[in-house]
């Protein structure tokens, strides 16, 4: 079946955010996706989310594109930010990616049972529990120009379905 | 002494926290920007009101999904629960999850692996 695009360039809120969720929930029915990889899509476009929302001011618009298909999904999420607040979660992912599934997981937790949020009343947790899942793809941070010398942070993410999800 | 009820939102879940029950319910999904803020009377009426929440009260958590600082909010209002059981209380926690819903089950068992007391993972 051939896969189905949604575009939203949305104001940060959390009824936009439901929206789009509801509306993935419709689709997958349509495209016969697996329920865990559903779960899992909805999972990782909620992290994506909150970030955007932390690292936007607040009266940026946030680019959200979802292509959805049985065996894999492809975000492009899209917010103004600072080229140093885009820098640090570049540099965050490279390191995530190198390190090994254990690394990453004594990470989590040690990131998840310390008593701090951090400045931004974020936990540190959403970048890494996407890199943690089993059906990441691909993950790339890059800092893109707009206009009047704005900056982008531009998170492409691509989940591939596993033969758990079959 | 009071109730603690919270209607749910768009991202936020419904809180139901009784003394006049067994179950002390959260249900529904959790995504606030400032999940402290919004967990923090929770874990201030458990504080609060540990001598008058009744006796085999059952904290019932059944979240469709939530963002990551959610989880770490949950594991202080969990860990608040944990430690009124270890000082003797007679409650009990269940972690609702889904079929399918591995986030969910993950969340549990890391949820479970961090306290000292049983956390009860319930599949429906």
């Amino acid at each position: 079946m051939k896969p189905t695009t949604l575009k939203y360039q949305i104001r940060l809120s959390s009824l936009e955010v439901e929206s789009i969720i509801d509306r993935i929930v419709a689709e997958s029915n349509q495209l016969n996706i697996h329920k865990r990889f559903l779960k899992i899509t909805i999972n990782c476009l909620v992290e994506l989310i909150d970030n955007a929302f932390r690292y936007s001011s607040s009266v940026s618009e946030v680019l959200v594109e979802v292509e959805l298909s049985a065996d894999q999904v492809a975000f492009v999420v899209m917010n103004q930010s600072t080229l140093s607040d885009v820098e640090v979660l570049m540099l965050q992912v490279e390191s995530y990616k190198r390190m090994s599934d254990e690394e990453l997981d004594l990470l989590y937790r040690q990131k998840l049972s310390n008593n701090t949020f951090n400045e931004r009343g974020g936990a540190g947790l959403g970048l890494l529990q996407i890199m943690r899942k089993d059906c990441l793809k691909e993950i790339v941070i890059s800092p893109k120009l707009g206009t009047a010398s704005n900056v982008y942070c531009r998170v492409d993410l691509k989940l591939k379905k596993c033969h758990r999800d079959e | 002494m009071s109730d603690l009820t919270v209607a749910s939102s768009s991202n936020t879940p419904a809180v139901l926290f009784s003394l006049n029950a067994k179950v002390q319910s959260i249900v529904g999904i959790s995504t606030p920007i400032d999940s402290f803020e919004f967990y923090r009377p929770l874990i201030q009426w458990i504080t609060d009101h540990q001598e008058q929440i009744p006796h085999d009260s059952v904290f019932r958590f059944e979240l469709n999904y939530f963002n990551s600082s959610s989880m770490k909010a949950l594991l202080w209002l969990i860990q608040a629960i944990a430690n009124g059981i270890g000082q003797g209380k007679s409650w009990s926690i269940d972690w609702v999850v889904t079929e399918d819903d591995e986030f969910m089950e993950e969340a549990g068992e890391s949820f479970q692996s961090l306290i000292d007391v049983p956390l009860n993972i319930v599949r429906l």
